[in-house]
């Protein structure tokens, strides 16, 4: 449009210098310009009537994996001398693979295809609006407009895999899976004995009682492993969100949320899930693939948020969780979260938390010096504290400092025997 | 790219060249240095991909043969001088592009393509500039004015016209 508007001013100023002098000349300079003026006018564009498909290698991805993006665009109208179509690519997602832009000229009904491959953090990223300028070969002339073309991408969170968990929650449901369920039946672990009944395998006769007393006999019994129902909780709270340089503990929690729920679904478990923090964003329990799929979906749109009602845990909604079931929180802790998971462990549940250690976190982005090793040195203290108030109430707590491997981590803390135990020994 | 790029310099060197010889055939030496200086300008704004130097030279080129006219230079020269100077400042603005959009499709029949219209352009400019040139007609002033004031209202028309279609 400037070009267009300079070289009209140039046009007209040249004629009017022309008359202004009686030059005739002067007027004459102005014909190379006027020529080029009208040739761009009558080569000028019609409004285009493209028709554009957008097709996503797929549409919902973990977390860094190429997607490849294609737009298909049908040239309804007449033919196009230049066209140039730009994707609005979302913020968020990176290029690594060709351009979101594609010039080129395009035939009546012709046909053209722009390819472009985006990754991204997780999340989810909605394309909407392909921009498209068309103009003839002198440039002077264009349409711009853009297209709706609606594209949805959902990125997985990166998932920290384990490669089994064990959890001995005190209620188990009907069927069989992995977990000891505390009630004798058919299973593999000794659970007792008691006195042979008609039908009782021989094979599980305990001989070693039976010979003690003269006219009866004892059978074995075995602990029956079933499945059991778990909840995860997902501290999201903006207050104990710690962020270094760009990197988020929020986006730890994330992962480790996300190994947690595919390994407990892996082992057959009924899992919900509930973020806690801008509000109450639950997933309800559900078995399989398929819950895997909406707790993935629930954590690629996890954010922390902050809410004066859920500052605290103390509106967690407990009875989303079914009675005396395996309760996992992730979260990095504060001071007043005690009290909540001691009710909730005097209530029956099982609680299990994966506190990513915020201290450590916090820690890189300081130089070293007395003063900051002084304030770490009680901050650890007070945490260490805080968790140990957790272990002593029968609580399982990981300390997660985020360097670690997670699944190290988890295993040397549910390996190891309870804190507590060694706590108690020292004391007497 | 190598094409419009050698055609650009290519333009540039003779709009400076003729408007300087036309000026230098004037014995206007000052003019002359001036549009030597000046291409030298152009081609350092192509060389740095400057787009606003292509349109301070070509108003320059435009704005120096009005003043070249003004003072008895030869018309040839100056209209040659204006001819290529809009081919340069053409090309400038389609080089920038071309290279600002990377991912063309079929980028040689592209440039092909605007190249062969930019020609033909450039050519019927010149060829029609010399005919108006070379015709001379004798009107009376009031039939001038009349042309002049007709020209200036159609030209306005289409400007407005243009405008609008373009929005």
């Amino acid at each position: 449009m400037r070009r267009l508007l300079f070289l009209s001013v140039l046009v007209y100023g040249t004629i009017i210098a022309g008359l202004a002098t009686l030059r005739g000349s002067v007027v004459a300079f102005a014909i190379p310009l006027a020529i080029y003026l009208l040739a761009a006018f009558i080569y000028s564009p019609e409004k285009p009537r493209l028709v554009v498909t957008r097709t996503l290698s797929a549409t919902t991805v973990n977390h860094d994996t190429p997607v490849v993006v294609t737009l298909t665009v049908t040239n309804q109208g007449g033919r196009l001398e230049e066209v140039l179509i730009e994707d609005d690519v979302p913020a968020g997602l990176t290029i690594t693979d060709g351009e979101p832009w594609l010039q080129t000229a395009l035939p009546a009904n012709g046909v053209i295809e722009c390819r472009y491959t985006v990754q991204g953090k997780r999340g989810n990223y909605a394309f909407r609006y392909l921009h498209v300028t068309v103009n003839e070969h002198l440039g002077l002339f264009q349409h711009r407009g853009w297209l709706e073309v609606p594209g949805n991408l959902m990125v997985f969170p990166e998932s920290l895999r384990l490669k089994h968990l064990d959890i001995r929650p005190l209620r188990t449901r009907g069927y069989a899976g992995p977990i000891p369920s505390r009630l004798a039946g058919s299973g593999t672990d000794f659970f007792g004995v008691r006195e042979y009944q008609l039908g009782d395998p021989l094979r599980w006769i305990n001989w070693r009682a039976s010979a003690r007393h003269q006219h009866a006999l004892f059978t074995n019994e075995f602990e029956m492993e079933r499945i059991a129902d778990v909840g995860l909780i997902l501290d999201a709270r903006q207050h104990n969100n710690v962020f270094v340089d760009q990197n988020s503990l929020f986006e730890y929690a994330i992962g480790a949320t996300a190994g947690l729920a595919e390994t407990f679904l892996d082992d057959g478990n009924r899992v919900g899930m509930l973020v806690y923090g801008r509000g109450l964003e639950m997933t309800y329990p559900g078995y399989g693939k398929v819950q895997r799929e909406r707790i993935m979906h629930a954590l690629a749109h996890a954010r922390t948020g902050d809410s004066l009602v859920f500052e605290s845990l103390d509106y967690l909604p407990v009875r989303f969780f079914p009675a005396k079931s395996q309760i996992v929180l992730v979260s990095p802790l504060r001071e007043d979260d005690v009290p909540v998971l001691t009710r909730l462990r005097a209530r029956g549940y099982q609680v299990l938390v994966v506190s990513p250690d915020p201290v450590t976190f916090e820690a890189q982005q300081y130089k070293q010096d007395t003063a900051i090793e002084f304030a770490m040195r009680i901050t650890r203290i007070e945490r260490e504290l805080m968790l140990r108030r957790l272990r002593r109430v029968g609580i399982q707590v990981v300390d997660w400092k985020v360097d670690q491997p997670f699944d190290k981590v988890m295993r040397a803390s549910l390996v190891r025997p309870s804190p507590q135990i060694r706590i108690v020994r020292i004391e007497r | 790219m190598k094409l419009p790029t050698r055609i650009l310099t290519f333009s540039t060197i003779i709009a400076a060249g003729t408007m300087a010889a036309g000026y230098g055939f004037n014995n206007q030496l000052l003019g002359a240095l001036l549009f030597v200086a000046l291409g030298l300008l152009w081609l350092v704004g192509q060389r740095y991909r400057q787009p606003s130097v292509a349109a301070l030279s070509m108003l320059c080129f435009v704005v120096g043969a009005v003043l070249g006219a003004w003072y008895g230079v030869k018309s040839g020269w100056l209209l040659g001088g204006v001819t290529a100077a809009l081919l340069a400042w053409d090309l400038s603005h389609f080089v920038a592009h071309v290279q600002d959009t990377q991912n063309i499709e079929n980028a040689r029949a592209l440039e092909r393509a605007h190249l062969q219209r930019l020609g033909i352009v450039g050519g019927l400019g010149l060829l029609l500039g010399v005919l108006a040139l070379t015709v001379k007609l004798t009107l009376r002033f009031s039939v001038v004015i009349v042309l002049g004031l007709a020209a200036v209202f159609g030209l306005s028309r289409l400007i407005h016209y243009l405008r609008q279609e373009s929005d």
